[in-house]
């Protein structure tokens, strides 16, 4: 596996320790601080998976402003969770079954990183990756996926310029 | 259909499929939390972990091993040695671009790899920019000569969706404000103990 | 239906922060009897630290708006980050010392104002003999500089949208009094 790949795996179980450490919380004020740390996994999880925008957008929504309102919240209503923390079963069984089900369906999933993947055949990505520079004469292609018409190769190559 | 070329083509790369039962993972824990949680704010916190992880579910499908972040770097872009030359960007200009498409078309077709659907040049890197191919400065994600991109259409739709998601848990988070100045509580079972309690008085009365 | 009509998306998406503006503001509007600052009495370290970080805040919020195209950014990241200074300025001061800096009835007023300007700028590409959001329409000579000058416009709409979306949020939940336990 190589270094990148190692990097991934680890953010992963880290997000995932932070996930259920967030369960386990019976404090508030650290579930919310948990929460934005788990933002913040996210967002750099984000950039080792080459989303730029997203991981930007999530670090300041997720760790800036949403972070800020749940503590506002505290401020406002209570503390603690007063309920005492055992396990419920059924939800429990609930989420095992949905997840094992789940996890059987993405078995046949294109692998993680595959090139050859189905997604990236598609005539829409391939539009964005080699026309969008020159529609738009901007770098960066997100803004450009904005670019309304984009009467794609599926209906003929109608020229918009 | 295509799904079958792709992968009798070649064989499939990448490193498995281990994100995406780690993204259940983190679905199912924001999901126990959803549900099994009395306590509303951590019930909003589990939401939130259900929709990072979808979102993740996304990104990580449209991640290409070496590639970048879908943002021409400085080779790629047509005229980089000519900044701002606005009047030379013209349809003629174009040629170069379409040519190279071409170019790869044929190298592709003797591969067998044809596509049904509209004539999309699937080649065995689909993600690579076809532009430039003397890269005077060839970075770790140059593959054949061609720069290789990560999908960029998984990032648009799930910047949409992370805005979607801050607007729908502050609306939660003002239920909740509500909710306890009216019940003194947010425990959900609590607040049900008190609308029975107060729907059988309302039947007494 | 097509491959992209994301100019669309974005909008609805424009709207949707909007909406949930709105919502909030109908939910924790009305003031109760006594209103308590969330804020104590301003402590002075915090004080200063904030005061040299906010002007840097804006400068950087204003840098990640004009330059999406080149680098990841664009409008929503823009607006957040102006919200996130001006929040800044009211949890290190006091809220009515930021309610001075960016009044209520203004942000009211802006929220509406950035869709107004996306839709704007649609039905001027309308106008201009293209369709809704259709950019090149806007220089027919250079549509690439349409293209620029659109999503300049719209990535400007959204940016105000989405500060003053967020800024009334916090607004709203900060100036909600708490009876006393």
């Amino acid at each position: 596996m190589t270094f990148v790949s190692t990097i991934t795996l680890v953010f992963f179980v880290l997000l995932a320790v932070v996930a259920v450490a967030i369960g386990k919380m019976r404090s508030l004020f650290a579930a919310v601080m948990l929460s934005g740390i788990f933002s913040l996994l996210s967002a750099s999880l984000f950039v080792l998976m080459d989303a730029v925008d997203v991981a930007f957008t999530e670090a300041a929504v997720g760790a800036g402003i949403s972070t800020v309102l749940m503590l506002m919240v505290l401020h406002l209503t209570s503390d603690k969770e007063t309920h005492s923390n055992e396990v419920k079963v059924f939800p429990l069984l609930i989420a095992v079954l949905c997840g094992a089900v789940l996890l059987y369906a993405t078995q046949d999933m294109p692998h993680f990183g595959d090139p050859n993947a189905y997604i990236h055949q598609s005539a829409t990505a391939d539009h964005y990756l080699n026309q969008s520079y020159d529609d738009s004469h901007i770098p960066n292609m997100l803004p450009q996926c904005w670019h309304p018409i984009v009467v794609s190769i599926l209906w003929g190559k109608q020229q918009l310029c | 259909m295509n799904i079958l070329l792709a992968t009798s083509t070649t064989a499939m790369s990448g490193e498995g499929v281990y994100n995406y039962g780690l993204v259940i993972f983190l679905m199912m824990t924001g999901l126990y939390l959803v549900l099994a949680k009395g306590n509303m704010i951590k019930s909003v916190i589990g939401l939130n972990i259900f929709q990072v992880s979808v979102i993740m579910f996304y990104v990580s499908m449209g991640r290409v091993e070496h590639g970048t972040a879908p943002i021409l770097l400085e080779q790629d872009l047509p005229h980089h040695d000519s900044e701002h030359g606005h009047d030379n960007h013209d349809d003629s200009e174009d040629h170069g671009l379409l040519q190279t498409r071409s170019d790869v078309a044929l190298a592709s077709t003797a591969d067998g790899n044809h596509d049904a659907d509209g004539g999309t040049d699937s080649d065995v890197h689909p993600q690579a920019h076809p532009e430039d191919t003397e890269a005077n400065s060839p970075s770790l994600h140059t593959v054949d000569g061609r720069t290789a991109y990560s999908n960029p259409l998984p990032h648009v739709l799930m910047l949409t969706a992370i805005v979607v998601g801050v607007a729908t848990t502050a609306l939660a988070l003002a239920l909740v404000v509500r909710i306890r100045e009216y019940y003194e509580t947010i425990e959900e079972d609590i607040v049900d103990a008190i609308e029975n309690r107060l729907q059988k008085e309302e039947a007494q009365s | 239906m097509l491959a992209s009509y994301r100019g669309f998306d974005t909008l609805g998406e424009t709207t949707v922060v909007l909406t949930a503006a709105v919502a909030v503001m109908l939910l924790l509007g009305r003031p109760k009897e006594e209103e308590h600052d969330l804020s104590k009495s301003p402590d002075p370290i915090i004080e200063v630290g904030a005061k040299m970080l906010i002007p840097y805040i804006l400068l950087f919020a204003l840098y990640v708006q004009f330059h999406g195209d080149f680098g990841p950014g664009g409008g929503f990241q823009a607006g957040v980050m102006f919200a996130a200074a001006y929040i800044l300025h009211a949890l290190s001061g006091t809220v009515r010392s930021a309610q001075e800096a960016a009044s209520e009835n203004v942000v009211e007023k802006l929220i509406p104002l950035g869709v107004l300007l996306y839709a704007a700028v649609g039905v001027w590409c309308v106008l201009k003999g293209g369709n809704f959001l259709e950019y090149n329409a806007l220089d027919p000579e250079h549509p690439a500089h349409g293209q620029h000058l659109g999503i300049l416009l719209v990535e400007l709409g959204v940016g105000i949208t989405v500060f003053s979306a967020m800024l009334m949020i916090f607004y709203k939940f900060a100036l909600r009094g708490r009876e006393v336990r």
